[in-house]
């Protein structure tokens, strides 16, 4: 029995990135609390390499390979019509966003122990088929069964196989998205009785719709046709539903749903959300770190400015690179550096170095690659970001704990941390500017503003470092998690 | 954030339902056509040989040849359907390169098989000459490798060549057994005879060389299909036994002849079985015929308007129209099968007279027509479950008519002569129903089967 089981998807040990690198710091910021963890992961079954030093508190670490597909025959022996007619209710009930009967659909088709329909008899019966026509006659499809009969097969053998796993003992089981992992989580709860709850990072829903509208690989009935018309595609709404579902579900047996800002937190009631389980819990960095109080404050030497970024198509690199133009026009011999892995999109790196050269800014514009950013932020007087997607951008409060002043496209939360999000907060003052997303003009503008006012840029980076002392820092964010996961233990 | 979503293999792109199944009619009517040659060579070799050798001699003779085919028959039927399965995959791949190397490879692999049963077979038999077990020996590896031959061409679908290949043989094996019969007797007899199996295997050879791509290696790829369908292995072997264990349980009664120290022949059976088999010809012909011409297009249309994204209501009419045609073809059959069956027994009397058969004899082939009848009708459903790819079901009718063919001739023997042949038939007709019966039920749920049961690895 652990204090804590993280139910994760496609993140940490085996995938290195912002969520893995939360949950690792999390981890090892509580030591005496135990977890043990299950990673959903893609794909069949094959070792992984952990890509983090996994913590002593970690008890267990188990994969689920969720396209290794084994379909369990166990079930209650007895009759499984009812198993059957109740996953007809559900479902009905589901498509009207009532998922009251989950309970009993547990119970009788879910649940190892318990249930009468197995899910080899679900996947392949006769029953099971009977169903699926009359989906698919209400779907109304006028081409392609046999990409609705995939569809169908595609999108729920990931959740049969979700059904048998051994879940760790645990006082709680925290989920870090909703989807598969949330359904765990459901499941989980069900099984052991014990609570569950969700911290979001990016929404999965909204995530996933995305994707899905994207992808080329789902069937779309429409493009055959001469004319395109704003049809839609019911094979994309069929998984976009899907994962709609499990975000509802997750979230109504959720005990509490923390996410990131408060964007996110409008999306999650628009999913289903009930607002009053949300709460908010920022990402923090480590104030040590980044308390750079030597930084010289230069007086009428040209500026520098800084993109700290991987240069990648979502960081909009190229509305950076032109505002760069009308600086420079302005503030000449201002320099800057964008600094940041340039190997993840080649393309786009050697078309972001042209525009360099095409706007004639070879001598004021530095690719430096992957460098330490501490070096890096003693030397810059303003941070920008142009992003056009961000979550919670930790550029930011690295920048200002460090004095730095930021211009931030208006993405993901930095509105809230460049100007405050509680009244409390905002009393704090600016700590940099919000400009509009792909415009260069706007971005310009406001560096200008700060390099050409000293006494302004002093006053946003000091008030950047108080705010991310206040509110931002991992280590008091760390301890609501910690009361968090003891309010748990303790059975409250 | 790195979820994982839901990167799926696209299986939608595999045309998963077409493999060319047509090869299975062929090979499962290779087990009747050389068969039904060999039957005409042995009954119009039986007319000269009355002046060659004793009476005795001649049932050795028939005797030796029939087990060469019913023992190489029964072990081929291991191998004869995974191994047509694999040749038309290799086929739907358009891997033709593949043919050669795998029918050395199978050659090889039978050669041992066979070459080992045959020992046991030829030299332990007491009262034969050494060059007598020599002789059998190479009919016997001679007739295994002409299954093995056959089953590799039922795709080269050269009819016109086979059937003079065979037709060649069957003059070679009568011409050269006269003749070299004339001067050394019975063994003249099987010398001759088996040289024109030889013949058959080495035009047939030569034919599979001309049509497939050059020779590289060996190739026992094909061995992993025996091992990857079972069912097709049991349903393969189950029904070369059930053709052959009526024979074996009569023999073993009060009719059964012993000839040598385990060789039987049961005159009184055997002989007006065979001949009545003869009139499965006909029928054999108009399901070839009926099969390419109609049913396959219907066949392939239904599957096509899966694969390009047809709406249920469409994939429905077609399947209909599969089970209409099926039905029509079905009645047409026993149309072709009734009248050759009604024709042949008016005709009985007189084809007894030709064959010098006994009025018993008469008697039992009259009554084995009606079952050759079924039987026809029988074979044709159980390939045409193959078809459709249900195993399971073709397996389960093919054991049902082993052990109804044997129960039925096991009847014959509690009841007595007069009731000859009446197992035969009773055996086919039960088994012809219920496989009509478990085929109407798959078939009419063709949509479930052919979506819920594919399989998802």
């Amino acid at each position: 029995m652990t204090d804590v089981c993280l139910i994760l998807e496609g993140t940490y040990p085996y995938i290195a990135g912002g969520v893995s690198t939360w949950v690792h710091h999390l981890i090892k910021a509580l030591p005496h609390l135990r977890f043990s963890l299950v990673t959903i992961m893609p794909g069949t079954p094959t070792y992984l390499e952990p890509k983090y030093e996994v913590p002593d508190n970690v008890v267990s670490i188990q994969p689920l390979f969720i396209h290794h597909y084994r379909l369990s025959s166990k079930r209650r022996y007895g009759r499984s019509g009812r198993g059957f007619r109740i996953i007809e209710e559900f479902y009905r009930k589901i498509a009207k966003r009532d998922y009251s009967l989950f309970p009993g659909f547990f119970r009788d088709v879910l649940d190892p122990g318990t249930r009468v329909v197995s899910p080899r008899q679900l996947f392949y019966s006769r029953k099971t088929w009977r169903l699926l026509l009359e989906l698919y006659r209400g779907m109304n499809i006028k081409s392609s069964f046999i990409d609705f009969f995939w569809t169908w097969r595609f999108s729920h053998l990931p959740l049969l196989m979700l059904l048998d796993v051994p879940i760790p003992p645990a006082a709680v089981y925290h989920t870090i998205c909703t989807g598969y992992a949330g359904l765990l989580a459901v499941l989980a709860h069900f099984k052991t009785g014990k609570p569950f709850f969700i911290t979001e990072h990016g929404i999965y829903t909204n995530e996933r719709r995305i994707e899905i509208e994207q992808s080329s690989w789902i069937y779309d009935p429409n493009k055959s046709q001469a004319v395109i018309n704003e049809m839609s595609n019911p094979f994309k709404d069929f998984w976009t539903a899907l994962f709609d579902h499990l975000g509802r579900l997750t979230y109504k047996y959720s005990t509490e749903i923390i996410t990131l800002f408060e964007a996110n937190q409008k999306m999650e009631i628009e999913g289903g959300a009930p607002p009053g389980k949300i709460k908010i819990i920022p990402n923090g960095i480590d104030i040590g770190r980044y308390n750079i109080t030597d930084r010289e404050q230069k007086e009428g030497v040209p500026g520098h400015v800084g993109f700290v970024g991987r240069v990648v198509p979502i960081k909009d690199v190229k509305t950076f690179i032109k505002s760069c133009k009308i600086i420079a026009d302005m503030l000449p011999r201002t320099r800057f550096s964008i600094a940041g892995p340039v190997d993840e999109d080649p393309v786009y790196f050697k078309e972001c170095k042209s525009q360099v050269v095409l706007l004639g800014l070879e001598d004021c514009v530095t690719f430096t690659g992957r460098v330490n950013v501490l070096d890096l932020y003693r030397e810059l007087d303003v941070v920008v970001l142009t992003s056009i997607s961000e979550a919670q951008p930790l550029v930011i409060l690295e920048a200002n704990c460090c004095g730095i002043p930021c211009v931030a496209t208006e993405v993901g939360s930095c509105r809230e941390l460049l100007y405050g999000r509680t009244p409390r907060d905002m009393q704090i003052g600016q700590s940099g500017y919000v400009t509009p997303l792909s415009d260069p003009q706007a971005t310009a503008d406001a560096v200008i503003q700060l390099l050409t006012n000293s006494a302004l840029r002093r006053q946003m980076g000091l008030n950047g470092r108080e705010r991310v002392k206040r509110y931002y820092n991992i280590e008091d964010l760390n301890f609501i998690y910690k009361e968090i996961y003891q309010k748990y233990r303790a059975g409250v | 954030m790195a979820g994982i979503g839901f990167r799926l293999k696209k299986l939608l792109d595999k045309d998963s339902y077409t493999s060319s199944l047509l090869a299975h009619i062929f090979s499962a009517f290779i087990s009747s056509g050389p068969w039904i040659i060999s039957v005409l060579v042995i009954v119009v070799m039986e007319i000269i040989q009355y002046r060659q050798i004793s009476i005795y001699e001649v049932y050795v003779f028939q005797a030796t040849v029939v087990y060469c085919y019913a023992f190489s028959l029964i072990t081929m039927g291991i191998f004869q359907m995974p191994l047509t399965r694999y040749l038309a995959d290799m086929l739907y791949q358009k891997k033709y390169d593949e043919y050669l190397p795998a029918y050395a490879g199978t050659l090889a692999v039978v050669g041992v098989i066979q070459g080992v049963i045959a020992v046991a077979f030829c030299f332990f038999i007491k009262g034969w000459s050494h060059f007598y077990s020599l002789q059998t020996y190479m009919l016997y590896m001679a007739v295994s490798f002409n299954w093995v031959a056959l089953i590799f061409l039922s795709l080269a679908k050269n009819y016109l060549f086979i059937t003079v290949s065979f037709f060649s043989g069957g003059i070679v094996s009568f011409t050269a057994g006269y003749f070299l019969g004339k001067f050394y007797g019975l063994e003249g007899n099987l010398t001759g005879y088996a040289m024109g199996q030889v013949l058959i295997f080495l035009l047939l050879t030569f034919l599979l060389v001309k049509e497939f791509a050059p020779f590289k290696k060996l190739n026992f790829r094909f061995l992993k299909y025996l091992g990857k369908f079972p069912l097709l292995l049991l349903t393969g072997l189950f029904y070369n036994l059930a053709i052959w264990i009526d024979k074996f349980i009569i023999w073993s009664g009060p009719e059964g002849d012993p000839l040598g120290h385990w060789l039987y022949f049961a005159q009184v059976y055997d002989v007006p079985v065979f001949l009545a088999y003869l009139t499965m010809i006909p029928a054999i012909a108009y399901f070839v015929l009926e099969v390419e011409t109609s049913f396959l297009v219907k066949y392939n249309t239904y599957y096509h308007a899966i694969i390009n994204k047809h709406n249920l209501e469409t994939i429905g009419l077609l399947k209909d129209d599969i089970m209409f045609n099926l039905k029509t073809g079905m009645w047409s059959l026993i149309k072709v099968q009734g009248f050759v069956a009604i024709l042949a027994f008016v005709a009985a009397p007189f084809i007894g007279d030709l064959a010098g058969l006994s009025h018993t004899q008469v008697g039992v082939m009259k009554v084995a027509i009606f079952g050759v009848f079924f039987h026809m009708l029988f074979q044709i459903i159980s390939i045409i479950m193959l078809y459709f790819e249900f195993r399971k079901e073709a397996v389960l009718v093919n054991f049902l008519f082993l052990l109804a063919n044997s129960g039925g001739a096991f009847l014959s023997l509690h009841l007595g002569l007069w009731s000859y042949g009446y197992g035969y038939l009773a055996a086919t007709c039960l088994s012809f129903f219920i496989a009509l019966a478990v085929f109407n039920r798959k078939i009419r749920d063709l949509n479930y089967y052919t979506f819920m049961q594919q399989s998802i690895a």
